[in-house]
């Protein structure tokens, strides 16, 4: 029957969502270096996008299940697969169009958590795994990242009041970089393998490939240069909430905020929570905004984007429920998801353009 | 259902640890890179400020090349 039709369909729509997994985390690693001034736009989104293509690489251990254990793996189908990642990639283009930081890794799972209970029945949903390993560390984390960030920036001020104001500016500034290129490399080695994990499962599934096989380098290239080239294309819509709409970022804060967001991602990746490097960093950059002078940070930003977390999983999961149900009913049902996913990306990148950002004006205003 | 209080905690107290001692090193180094410019300017001793400055910057590219191989190393 149609099982390569729906193979080509999964393999490409999984490299679109790479491609919208990096230009809606391009903020993560370089928006403070944005709004500081350390690097210019078009400087920050190469740097990350090299660095996010090198991960990509130098990953050594490539996803080997798809939902990390939140839904019943012997589930998943193909028609599952396509109708997560349309789940996943609608909800990341309506956030970016509103311009909030939401996490990729969330909308996916959310995704895949809808098509499945289509597909299967609420028994194939691991309710308490998706509370243990997503939920719980979407919590914590931003707020460790946010206490740590605190700390580090009301002592970076503390100790060099009396600096002068260019060297700590320019001191500052080379921290940020470089604690910002780290941020964006640990994304590489994280989310392009998500995607690597997710075709090459997909072909195993398909018969194309024998099981327990790793990812064929053409995929490993094609996952790396679509999040690269996501990221290179910059998400200016959440950079600038990320950099100008939280709190009004200095260097010394944004060297805090990432170095915070750096620690816990590493920390974390050691023990074995798979969080979501958005949520982290919006953690640090609001601790920093609180850490240099209390009620500084944009509350009603933050509130909002809070919200946009909250709603990512069940928002996704409607999508991903929609899409996988109409694809589960064959060829017919795959080819009207994926006209009517094209439809509704073209209809909100139309959208975008009556209120364009780019790296031009990005640093222009603190809203979108 | 089971959290990892344990794992946690270990984020909490290493994340601590490591971003504000990164932070105040490299605040420590600038303050000290500081000081060291303006004693240039009034040609008293600079040893002690550019030691430390160095020290400090060391410090943190340690740290944080430490950083790098645990990406790399996962």
């Amino acid at each position: 029957m149609d099982v390569s039709l729906i193979v080509v369909v999964v393999v490409i729509t999984a490299l679109a969502f790479d491609f919208t997994n990096g230009f809606h985390d391009t903020a993560n690693a370089m928006a403070t270096s944005i709004a500081t001034g350390a690097l210019k736009p078009k400087e920050a989104v190469g740097i990350a996008a090299v660095l996010n293509l090198v991960g990509a690489f130098l990953s050594i251990e490539v996803a080997k299940t798809i939902s990390s254990g939140i839904v019943d793996e012997t589930r998943i189908g193909p028609a599952v697969i396509f109708g997560g990642l349309v789940g996943a990639i609608v909800w990341n283009l309506l956030t970016w169009l509103v311009g909030l930081p939401s996490s990729s890794s969330h909308a996916l799972f959310g995704g895949l958590i809808g098509a499945v209970w289509v597909a299967s029945g609420s028994d194939a949903v691991r309710f308490t795994t998706v509370l243990e390993k997503v939920v719980v560390p979407a919590v914590a984390s931003p707020l460790i990242a946010g206490l740590v960030a605190m700390i580090a920036t009301f002592l970076a001020y503390r100790i060099t009041h009396r600096t002068g104001e260019d060297t700590r500016r320019r001191g500052f500034r080379v921290g940020q970089v470089v604690t910002a290129s780290l941020v964006a490399l640990a994304h590489g080695t994280n989310d392009a393998q998500k995607t690597m994990g997710v075709i090459t499962l997909t072909l195993i599934t398909a018969g194309s490939l024998p099981a327990a096989a790793g990812p064929p380098l053409w995929v490993i290239i094609s996952a790396g240069s679509a999040i690269a080239l996501g990221t290179y294309l910059g998400g200016w819509r959440i950079i600038r909430t990320m950099g100008r709409g939280i709190t009004d970022i200095g260097p010394p804060q944004g060297f805090a905020a990432e170095a915070s967001a750096a620690a816990v991602i590493l920390t974390s990746s050691h023990v074995g929570f798979a969080l979501s490097t958005t949520h982290v960093v919006s953690g640090g950059v609001i601790g920093s905004g609180v850490g240099r002078r209390l009620a500084e940070v944009r509350w009603s930003t933050a509130g909002r984007m809070v919200v946009a977390w909250a709603l990512t999983l069940p928002a996704a999961a409607l999508v991903g429920a929609g899409a996988g149900w109409v694809a589960g009913t064959g060829a017919a049902g795959t080819v009207i998801v994926a006209i009517a996913a094209a439809a509704i990306c073209g209809g909100i990148y139309w959208l975008s353009r009556r209120n364009p950002i780019s790296a031009h004006n990005v640093n222009d205003a603190a809203t979108v | 259902m089971h959290i990892n209080w344990n794992g946690l905690g270990e984020v909490l107290v290493v994340a601590l640890t490591a971003g504000v001692g990164l932070v105040v090193l490299a605040a420590l180094g600038i303050n000290a890179f500081d000081y060291r410019t303006r004693a240039l300017d009034r040609g008293t001793s600079t040893v002690v400020a550019t030691a430390t400055s160095a020290l400090c910057a060391v410090a943190c590219v340690a740290l944080i090349g430490y950083g790098i191989y645990l990406t790399v190393n996962k």
